[in-house]
């Protein structure tokens, strides 16, 4: 089965179109251009690549939040509005799941967590974990706002720790940097942790968690 | 805190290109002031600054107005018809803050979602018809050094 998938709700505009599991292909972009305005042309384009219609895709898939508002928006109207039209179900995807995902796609299922971030402003970032365990992604703890001097308290697992979001190096980095140099001087295990940079496009994510979806008939 | 004393509508909107030569995207202005106090004057006066040479109007009924050119885009909001901040964040006001430079009236209205730092501008009325005295206030460490 076919999956549309696109992410809006950051700076970058992605569109990825997956098969049974695997991505056939992506476009994603980052441009001066509004949302609105590249989003449609770039599914044009896309699917004219692939060679395909509208009518071959099973699934439609967008991001859902936290991020953009108006990103946000646009995409789901966009989602809306095709599913309408050609009467193709959707599923929803939560942007810190897809961070997550996106981890899982460079570095492999193995036993870990992932910390997923978001920038909300004013030293204010969304944040959520996930684990993968015995090959499988849930969610450790749930989505939640916190000031950037906070995040660090909820590092203390066994598990290796995968860090992703592009505000981590922004805001957050200083802030780990201390917490574990302390720990180390006081002659503790440092938990080991890593900023996992250059993921997949996020719509590659948002295709792969719409296919879990479909696979549990969490769709509409 | 800063004071001006503007003795007319000429210096006030002096003051206000001098006052625009140091801002740049991602700058938040909240400006208040009484009905004629100089809103709008001092707005295009910034305006000025940047080339856009405009007679403007009132943002009251749009919410606002957009003005660009160049590499510079200026949104001069009026809130006042906002209910509450809940409002101003559903049509996606909080993405204006980084496209430009912001100059919101009625801006207590949003008071709780500002960045943290931004500049707070009062005009009040003088002691004669033409004169005005302006309140140049800064919050966050952005502006802790400028001096207008």
């Amino acid at each position: 089965m076919k999956i549309l998938a696109l992410d809006t709700s950051g700076k970058m505009c992605s569109i990825a179109v997956a098969e049974d599991g695997k991505i056939l292909d992506q476009i994603s972009t980052i441009s001066e251009k509004e949302h609105s305005q590249t989003l449609m042309p770039n599914i044009q384009k896309l699917l004219k690549s692939l060679n395909l219609q509208l009518d071959d895709i099973d699934l439609l898939s967008c991001s859902r939040g936290p991020g953009s508002f108006t990103g946000i928006r646009v995409g789901m109207a966009t989602v809306k509005a095709l599913s309408d039209a050609k009467n193709i179900p959707i599923a929803g995807v939560d942007t810190l799941k897809a961070i997550a995902y996106s981890v899982i796609i460079k570095k492999g299922r193995k036993e870990c967590k992932i910390l997923s971030l978001i920038d909300a402003r004013n030293e204010n970032v969304y944040f959520a974990v996930y684990r993968i365990h015995n090959g499988n992604i849930s969610l450790y703890k749930n989505a939640e706002i916190r000031n950037v001097s906070d995040i660090v308290e909820y590092i203390n697992f066994e598990d290796p720790l995968y860090i992703a979001g592009d505000i981590y190096m922004e805001k957050l980095e200083p802030l780990f940097k201390a917490k574990f140099s302390k720990q180390y001087a006081q002659g503790r295990k440092t938990d080991e942790y890593e900023y996992v940079t250059d993921l997949p496009p996020l719509a590659e994510a948002i295709a792969m968690c719409a296919q879990d979806k479909y696979d549990v008939g969490d769709y509409r | 805190m800063q004071e001006r004393i503007s003795k007319s509508e000429l210096e006030t909107k002096e003051f206000a290109k001098n006052f625009a030569s140091k801002l740049g995207r991602g700058d938040v202005i909240v400006l208040s002031g009484d009905l004629g106090a100089g809103k709008t004057k001092f707005v295009e006066g910034i305006l000025e600054y940047f080339g856009m040479q405009e007679e403007i109007s009132s943002p009251t009924f749009t919410i606002v107005n957009e003005y660009h050119k160049d590499k510079i885009d200026i949104y001069h909001f009026d809130l006042y018809r906002l209910k509450d901040v809940y409002e101003f964040e559903n049509i996606g006001g909080e993405e204006y803050f980084n496209k430009g430079i912001c100059i919101f009236e009625w801006g207590e209205l949003i008071e709780d979602i500002l960045p943290n730092d931004y500049i707070k501008i009062t005009i009040e009325k003088g002691n004669t018809d033409d004169e005005r005295k302006l309140i140049i206030e800064t919050l966050g460490a952005k502006y802790e050094e400028l001096s207008f």
